[in-house]
C-alpha cells in the first residue's frame, strides 16, 4: 500500500424482513448519517462514495445506486457501485480502500444496501445467477448449491448435523446482543435439528434469513487518523479472489476462500491466525459454512473442526470468537452483508462493541463470500484485516 | 499524480448488430487479445477490474459466469455496475495503491440478447417506482427532455445535431471495428423517424454486441517493458443528482467537475489547444454538443456554432469521435472504456485508417446512469 486506509466510523440499520417503514434511499441515508455521527464527520466532508448492491432482481429496480445516490451524500462527488453477489459489501470495502491508499482521496464512504423483502422469491432470483443452458434448468439455488456443498464437507471435514446446529445455536445467542441483528431468538441444539428440512442437511434453522437494510464504512487515510478518532482501525491487508464456479469443475474444499484470507493474512504478517488474530466476522450464511473456515482460514489442524464446535472455540469467551454480532445467519442484507462483516470487525477493534464486544481485540478478520458456492467458498471472495496498530 | 498509470494493451471486438457467439466466447476473445496486445501472459496480471450490467447481461450476478473468461480466475476481481470507463477508474486507483502492478479491465454487452425494446424497459425500471416511473421515463424520452431543454435554453437546432451524425457516420467508416460503417446525410438524418421529440431515430446509437479490455500497468512496469503505451496522467469521475427536477438539464455539471479534476491532474490549461483529439460519449448527437461545451472545448452554448466551424470534424482543430463514436458502434456497458482504448490508441500512433495525425494528448469520456448522471473522464498523453 502506498499509504494506509483506516476506518473511522461505521453505521448500520435495523435489518429486517421488510423495512417498510423506509424507502431504499431512506435506509441508505439512515446508515451513511449514522457513521458520519459515528465518525464526528459532517457529509461535505467525504471526499468520495463507494455504493455496493447486488442482483438489481432482487430488488426491482435497475441501478438502484443511481437512485440512492443523494441519500448517500455522492451529490457532486465521485461515485462508483459495485456488485459482486454476496461479497459485494466486501469488494465495496476494498474497492472504498482503494480510493485512499491510491493517494487520491482521503475521506472516502462505503455504503451498501439490499432490500431482498422487494422479492417474492429470492432463490427464484438466485437460480438466474447459473449458465442459463448448462445449469439453471436444474433448480439449482443457493439453498440447493450449499446443500449439496455441505453434505460433501461433512466427510471431508469430518462434521455432523449435531455439531452444524452447536453452531447455529451460538450465533442465534451472540445475535441477542447485537440491537441491528434481524433474528433476535434462543435456541436450543434440538430446536436446529427438528426445524424443518429445507434442503438436506440444511434445515430451517441452519439456514440465514432474508433482510432488509443497510451498512456504513467511513475510510481515511492514516495522517488524517489521529485528527478524527481516538482509535481508529487500521487495513492491514485486504484481498479478493474470484473462482470459477461451474458445478463439478471447482477444486479442492474450501481452499478458493482460504486464498483470498490467506493472502490478506501475508500482507498483515500474520502467519498464526490463532495465535495473532482475537476475533473473526465471518461471511457464513449456513451453519455449515462456519465449520468449513475454522479449518480453512488456519484455526485447526485438517479434521479437527468438530473437536472446535464442541469445544466451544467459536463462542463469546472461547478462544477467538466467530461472529460476535450473531453474523449472517442472524441478518443477511445480501449486497450489504459482507460489508457489515467489516463494520463489525472495525467495532470490535474500536472497542465500541458494547454487549458484544470481545474483550482485548488486537486485530480482527472480516470475510466475504458472494456467488454460487463451490466447495466451501463463493465465486467471490474478500477478506480484510483490522487492527488496533498498523502491521 | 505522484505516479502515473500505464495503457500497455488495447483490444476491441468487431462490433455487430448479433453475434453468433456466446457472451463468454466474446468476453475471452477481448481479454485474451488485450494479453497478446501487451505482451503479456495471464500470469502477469496481478488484478481485473469489470464493469457490466446484470440487467443487461440477463442474469441475476453476470459476473459469476463472467467473470472468469474475462481473466479474473484465482485474481483479485472487482466488478463496478457502471460504464467501462468507471472500471478503468478504479483499475488506475488499485494500480496506484501500489498493491497491483498490473490491471485487466474488461467490459461488455450483447445488446442482441435482449429483444426489442428490452433495454427501454430495463432504462425505465432505473426510475424510481414512485414518482419517475408512471411516465414511461426510460433512455430516450429522459434524453429527449435533456435535448429539448438545451436547445431552447441556447438555441441549437435540430440541423446541428444532425451534423454530428453526419459526422461521426462518415468517422465510422473508416473504423472496421465499427458496427455502422455507412454514411448518412443530412437530409437521412433530418428524415429519420421521430423517437421522441427532438430525437429521430438516426440521432441515437444502435444496439450493437462487443466488448472491449485494456491492460493498465503501473509506471514502473510499464517502464521495464519498454513498448510503446499511453500514459494516464489525468482521470476524474463525479455523479450529479438523480432527480431530474433537480438540475438544469442543459448542463452537465458532473461532466465539468469530473473533466476539471481530470484536467488539473494533468495540467491542463486550455482543453481546445492542449487536446489533440477526443473520443466523448455520444449517447445521442445532442448530447455530443453538450459535452463540448462542458469539456471546455467551447464556451457555455455554443456547443453548435463550435461543430459549425468544423473543429471537431477529421481535419479540424479538434477531432471528436473519429471511430465513428457510439453513434456508430454500442454495445451498452462497454461504451466508456472503448472510448478509452480508442483514445489509448490514438496516443499510440496506432488507430489505423482513423488514425488522427501528430496526437500527443486525447481525452476520453465516459457516462454511466440516465441523464447523463455520472460521468468520468481521462487524459491520455504519450
Amino acid at each position: 500500500m502506498a499509504r494506509r486506509a483506516v476506518i473511522v466510523g461505521t453505521g448500520q440499520t435495523k435489518y429486517a424482513t421488510k423495512r417498510f417503514d423506509k424507502s431504499a434511499p431512506d435506509l441508505i441515508y439512515e446508515a451513511t448519517s449514522r457513521a458520519l455521527d459515528d465518525a464526528e464527520l459532517k457529509v461535505k466532508d467525504i471526499d468520495a462514495v463507494v455504493f455496493g448492491m447486488a442482483p438489481e432482481s432482487l430488488d426491482g429496480i435497475n441501478s438502484m445506486d443511481k437512485w440512492c445516490a443523494d441519500a448517500a451524500g455522492a451529490w457532486n462527488k465521485p461515485f462508483m457501485r459495485v456488485n459482486t453477489g454476496g461479497a459485494t459489501g466486501g469488494s465495496t470495502a476494498l474497492a472504498a480502500a482503494y480510493h485512499v491508499t491510491s493517494g487520491l482521496f482521503n475521506v472516502v464512504l462505503a455504503v451498501a444496501m439490499e432490500r431482498v423483502g422487494e422479492t417474492p422469491d429470492a432463490q427464484r432470483v438466485l437460480n438466474r445467477i447459473y449458465d442459463p443452458i448448462l445449469a439453471s434448468d436444474f433448480a439449482l439455488n443457493i439453498i440447493a448449491a450449499i446443500a449439496m456443498e455441505t453434505s460433501r464437507n461433512m466427510e471431508i471435514y469430518g462434521f455432523t448435523e449435531q455439531h452444524m446446529a452447536m453452531i447455529s445455536v451460538k450465533n442465534h445467542l451472540n445475535a441477542l446482543n447485537n440491537p441491528y441483528a434481524h433474528l433476535q431468538m434462543k435456541i436450543t441444539i434440538e430446536d436446529v435439528l427438528k426445524s424443518p428440512i429445507v434442503c438436506w442437511p440444511l434445515k430451517l434453522f441452519d439456514c440465514c434469513p432474508r433482510s432488509d437494510g443497510a451498512c456504513a464504512v467511513i475510510f481515511a487515510s492514516e495522517d488524517r487518523a489521529g485528527k478524527m478518532v481516538p482509535i481508529p482501525a487500521w487495513v492491514n491487508g485486504m484481498a479478493a479472489v474470484t473462482d470459477i464456479t461451474v458445478p463439478g469443475e471447482t477444486g479442492g474444499a474450501g481452499w478458493q476462500a482460504a486464498r483470498a484470507v490467506w493472502k490478506a493474512y501475508k500482507m498483515a504478517g500474520i502467519d498464526k491466525p490463532r495465535q495473532q488474530i482475537q476475533v473473526v466476522e465471518a461471511y457464513s450464511p449456513f451453519s455449515s459454512m462456519e465449520m468449513v473456515l475454522y479449518e480453512n482460514l488456519g484455526f485447526c489442524k485438517p479434521k479437527e473442526v468438530a473437536k472446535l464446535a464442541e469445544s466451544g472455540f467459536g463462542e463469546m469467551g472461547g478462544e477467538v470468537p466467530f461472529t460476535p454480532s450473531g453474523g449472517v445467519m442472524c441478518s443477511n442484507p445480501i449486497g450489504a452483508t459482507a460489508l457489515v462483516r467489516v463494520a463489525e470487525a472495525a467495532i470490535q477493534v474500536m472497542g465500541k462493541g458494547d454487549k458484544r464486544q470481545v474483550p482485548n481485540v488486537k486485530t480482527a478478520l472480516a470475510t466475504g463470500a458472494g456467488g454460487s458456492p463451490g466447495p466451501g467458498s463463493g465465486s467471490f471472495n474478500t477478506a480484510m484485516i483490522l487492527g488496533r496498530e498498523p502491521s | 499524480m505522484a505516479n502515473k498509470v500505464a495503457i500497455i494493451g488495447v483490444a476491441q471486438s468487431k462490433y455487430v448488430e448479433n453475434s453468433g457467439d456466446a457472451l463468454v466466447d466474446i468476453i475471452f476473445e477481448a481479454s485474451a487479445k488485450a494479453l497478446e496486445d501487451a505482451q503479456l501472459k495471464i500470469n502477469d496480471i496481478e488484478s481485473v477490474t469489470l464493469a457490466a450490467h446484470d440487467m443487461v447481461d440477463g442474469r441475476a450476478i453476470t459476473s459469476m459466469l463472467t467473470a472468469p473468461p474475462a481473466g479474473a480466475y484465482l485474481k483479485d476481481e472487482i466488478r463496478v455496475a457502471e460504464d467501462g470507463a468507471f472500471a478503468a477508474a478504479l483499475g488506475c486507483l488499485r494500480i496506484l495503491s501500489g498493491d497491483f502492478s498490473t490491471s485487466l479491465v474488461v467490459s461488455w454487452s450483447k445488446c442482441s440478447e435482449c429483444a426489442n425494446d428490452t433495454l427501454h424497459k430495463v432504462a425505465n425500471l432505473t426510475y424510481d417506482p414512485f414518482f419517475y416511473r408512471p411516465f414511461a421515463l426510460n433512455d430516450v424520452t429522459s434524453c429527449a427532455i435533456q435535448a429539448q431543454r438545451y436547445m431552447s435554453k441556447y438555441n441549437i437546432s435540430e440541423v446541428q445535431a444532425a451534423q454530428v451524425v453526419v459526422k461521426n457516420r462518415i468517422s465510422g467508416v473508416k473504423n472496421e471495428l465499427a458496427h455502422l460503417r455507412s454514411k448518412v446525410t443530412l437530409d437521412e438524418v433530418m428524415k429519420s423517424n421521430p423517437v421522441s421529440f427532438p430525437l429521430k431515430a438516426l440521432d441515437l446509437p444502435p444496439w450493437s454486441d462487443g466488448a472491449c479490455a485494456l491492460v493498465l500497468t503501473s509506471e514502473d512496469f510499464a517502464q521495464k517493458l519498454k513498448k510503446p503505451c499511453a500514459w494516464i496522467t489525468g482521470f476524474g469521475w463525479v455523479n450529479d443528482t438523480y432527480y431530474s427536477g433537480d438540475k438544469d438539464l442543459a448542463e452537465l455539471e458532473s461532466l465539468s467537475l469530473a473533466v476539471n479534476q481530470a484536467y488539473k491532474m494533468a495540467g491542463i490549461s486550455n482543453p481546445s489547444k492542449d487536446i489533440d483529439v477526443a473520443e466523448i460519449h455520444d449517447i445521442t448527437s445532442f448530447h455530443e454538443l453538450m459535452e463540448y461545451e462542458a469539456l471546455g472545448f467551447c464556451p457555455k452554448g455554443m456547443g453548435g456554432k463550435y461543430l459549425d466551424s468544423g473543429a471537431t470534424a477529421i481535419g479540424g482543430d479538434l477531432p471528436v469521435n473519429p471511430s465513428g463514436g457510439c453513434l456508430s458502434s454500442n454495445p451498452y456497458t462497454a461504451v466508456g472504456l472503448i472510448r478509452l482504448a480508442e483514445a489509448a490508441l490514438q496516443v499510440m500512433g496506432r488507430a489505423g485508417d482513423h488514425q488522427v495525425p501528430g496526437v500527443r494528448t486525447a481525452l476520453a469520456h465516459g457516462i454511466s446512469g440516465l441523464c447523463a448522471q455520472s460521468n468520468c473522464v481521462f487524459i491520455l498523453s504519450k
